[in-house]
């Protein structure tokens, strides 16, 4: 009796176990994201100034007219003091712009000039290669210094800018660490959804239309697709009733065969068609997008005002529906 | 140890292996190769020309000198056949020996017919270029060579799904970017701040915040590649080292179509 009751009982804590264990999993394995908007509206990028490429000091009192005019005086005069040695930076750059340019032109004089030497073909590509490598060094040399001169202006630029952006380095720092917090949410939000695997699938949406052309002959119809069309009205074999298709029916399916293959080689011009119309996607139901819940997650942590937090999902929906 | 004990406790047992496979197919394993780097880690495209999109050694490589290529096929072919023969008579002696050895001859017997499939089909090709006074052949000769690319990334897929025990294997090039986005219009960037758009929630569903948030994700993606351009955001591993190693080093590359004589193996 005792042993009855327990195997009961096991067999109702199995039955709970399986019945849980399939409830935590996500219907799917994928789950989708936007990451691009994620990343543009993180709190911490209101910050980031598109002209400069640095974020403005947090503590900087912006609205505080009298202590901006003050630094924003500070800063023309910094520029002054410094305008000339950043001219000189920027002239030596075009030079070594030029100077690279004109090295890379070379090539082609080069081998222009030694056909017309009376030179083995082998001693005019061993002479090509030994240019070439001279040559490539000497890029390499102007590309570092080139690299040199604009870490001195980057560095001119950030002691100008110092009292209300960040330095460059300051930047990416804060760049990285933005990313990491966004990748971290992502994490989160995954692990609670119990979703293996978060893909972006908003990268490959063809941003340009196809051409359209210009003159199209007047005989043309609207939907042309004449193989499929010859495919459709072709004389058919039919099941258990004598037809002369009967007869030619192996060579009729591999011509079916060849011009289903030239029809199906233009899909990928539709393909492109359509995204013209709306992006695409990477699974058209089903799928689980996570977009709204991180950046919720996101708005949270930054304490924004909920009204706010609605609005902005409001606008991301609108845009990403678009 | 009583029977009913014996059979609580083997109770218990399979409760305890049902519990563990609940909890082990709560996660499954994603990994991710792009094909696109895959496919040129084949051998075969060390010999491909970008100029004329041909491959090197292969029928459908670019003809330089006729007669010199005629004649190379034909010392060629002296060869192969000359050591078709020779496999073809060892094969007989060893037909009876042990299976191991069989094999070997056997391989290298497809290796040469191989070979002299690719002298035959090779002259075809020059022949007709020689008539249709060109020096680059079809491009449908290049579709052996990359069948045999196909193939081979098919089983290195397979080989890298078993070793690493994936659930999914998915191709990053299918998710990535074949373009760069466009230049983002850096006046409505500048003209508006996000701070300034947020400040009164209306502004959120606008046009200027469309906009806005169109250009500046483009402004991103431009400015930072490496971190938008890799679709997988969470939870897939990369194994696209892995599958190119197993490539650079096991494959052959194909030559010719596949003759239609029936082999061994």
């Amino acid at each position: 009796m005792r042993k009855k009751v327990k195997i009961k009982i096991l067999l109702f804590i199995t039955l709970l176990l399986l019945s849980c264990g399939n409830a935590s999993h996500a219907n799917s394995p994928f789950a989708t994201i936007d990451y691009r908007t994620c990343l543009v509206l993180h709190p911490e990028m209101k910050d980031y100034d598109f002209v400069t490429q640095r974020f403005t000091r947090p503590q900087l009192k912006r609205d505080d007219m009298t202590t901006m005019q003050a630094v924003y005086e500070r800063m023309a005069a910094k520029q002054k003091e410094l305008a000339p040695k950043v001219d000189e930076l920027l002239t030596k750059q075009s030079k070594l712009q030029e100077n690279i340019a004109k090295t890379r032109l070379n090539w082609t004089g080069e081998a222009a000039k030694l056909a017309q030497l009376k030179v083995s073909k082998a001693e005019i590509d061993k002479r090509l290669t030994e240019a070439r490598t001279r040559d490539e060094n000497r890029l390499e040399k102007m590309q570092e210094e080139f690299a040199e001169i604009d870490k001195e202006i980057v560095l001119l630029q950030d002691s100008i800018w110092n009292e209300v952006f960040l330095s460059r380095a300051e930047t990416v720092k804060k760049l990285e660490s933005i990313v990491k917090e966004l990748d971290e949410f992502i994490k989160e939000t995954a692990d609670k959804l119990k979703v293996s695997c978060v893909i972006d699938d908003t990268l490959t949406a063809p941003q340009a239309p196809p051409e359209i052309l210009q003159n199209i002959p007047d005989n043309t119809p609207l939907w042309a697709n004449t193989a499929y069309q010859i495919i459709l009205k072709s004389p058919l074999p039919e099941p258990n009733t004598f037809t002369i298709a009967n007869h030619w029916a192996p060579s009729l399916m591999k011509s079916i065969e060849n011009l289903s293959f030239q029809h199906l080689a233009h899909r990928k011009d539709i393909g492109s068609i359509v995204a013209t119309v709306r992006p695409s996607r990477l699974f058209i139901s089903g799928n689980l997008d996570i977009t709204e819940q991180v950046c919720r997650a996101l708005f949270e942590k930054y304490k924004f005002n909920p009204y706010l937090i609605e609005s902005l999902l409001k606008g991301i929906k609108m845009f990403r529906e678009r | 140890m009583t029977r009913q004990h014996i059979i609580s406790k083997k109770i218990i047992l399979a409760f305890l292996l049902l519990c563990s496979t609940v909890f082990q197919s709560s996660g499954e394993e994603i990994g991710y190769v792009d094909s696109r780097i895959c496919m040129l880690s084949h051998p075969a495209f060390q010999k491909f020309d970008w100029q004329t999109r041909r491959f090197f050694d292969t029928i459908s490589a670019p003809a330089r000198n006729f007669v010199e290529e005629y004649e190379k096929l034909k010392k060629l072919e002296t060869e192969a056949n000359a050591a078709l023969k020779k496999v073809e008579k060892d094969i007989g002696k060893a037909f009876a020996g042990k299976d191991d050895k069989n094999n070997m001859l056997w391989q290298k017997r497809r290796k040469i017919v191989e070979e002299l499939t690719y002298i035959k089909q090779r002259r075809e090709v020059l022949a007709d270029l020689q008539e249709k006074d060109q020096t680059i052949p079809e491009a449908a000769t290049t579709w052996c060579t990359l069948h045999g690319i196909e193939n081979d990334l098919t089983n290195v897929y397979d080989l890298v799904r078993q070793k690493h025990n994936l659930d999914y294997l998915l191709d990053a090039a299918a998710l990535t970017p074949t373009q760069h986005p466009p230049e983002p219009q850096m006046p409505v960037l500048s003209r508006v701040k996000l701070e300034t758009l947020m400040e009164n929630p209306e502004n959120l569903s606008s046009e200027e915040f469309m906009s806005w948030l169109a250009n500046s994700r483009h402004y991103w993606q431009r400015k930072l590649p490496g971190v938008f351009n890799n679709p997988f955001k969470h939870g897939a591993t990369d194994h696209t080292q892995a599958a190119c190693t197993m490539l650079k080093n096991s494959f052959e590359i194909k030559t010719a179509e596949p003759s239609e004589e029936k082999s061994e193996n």
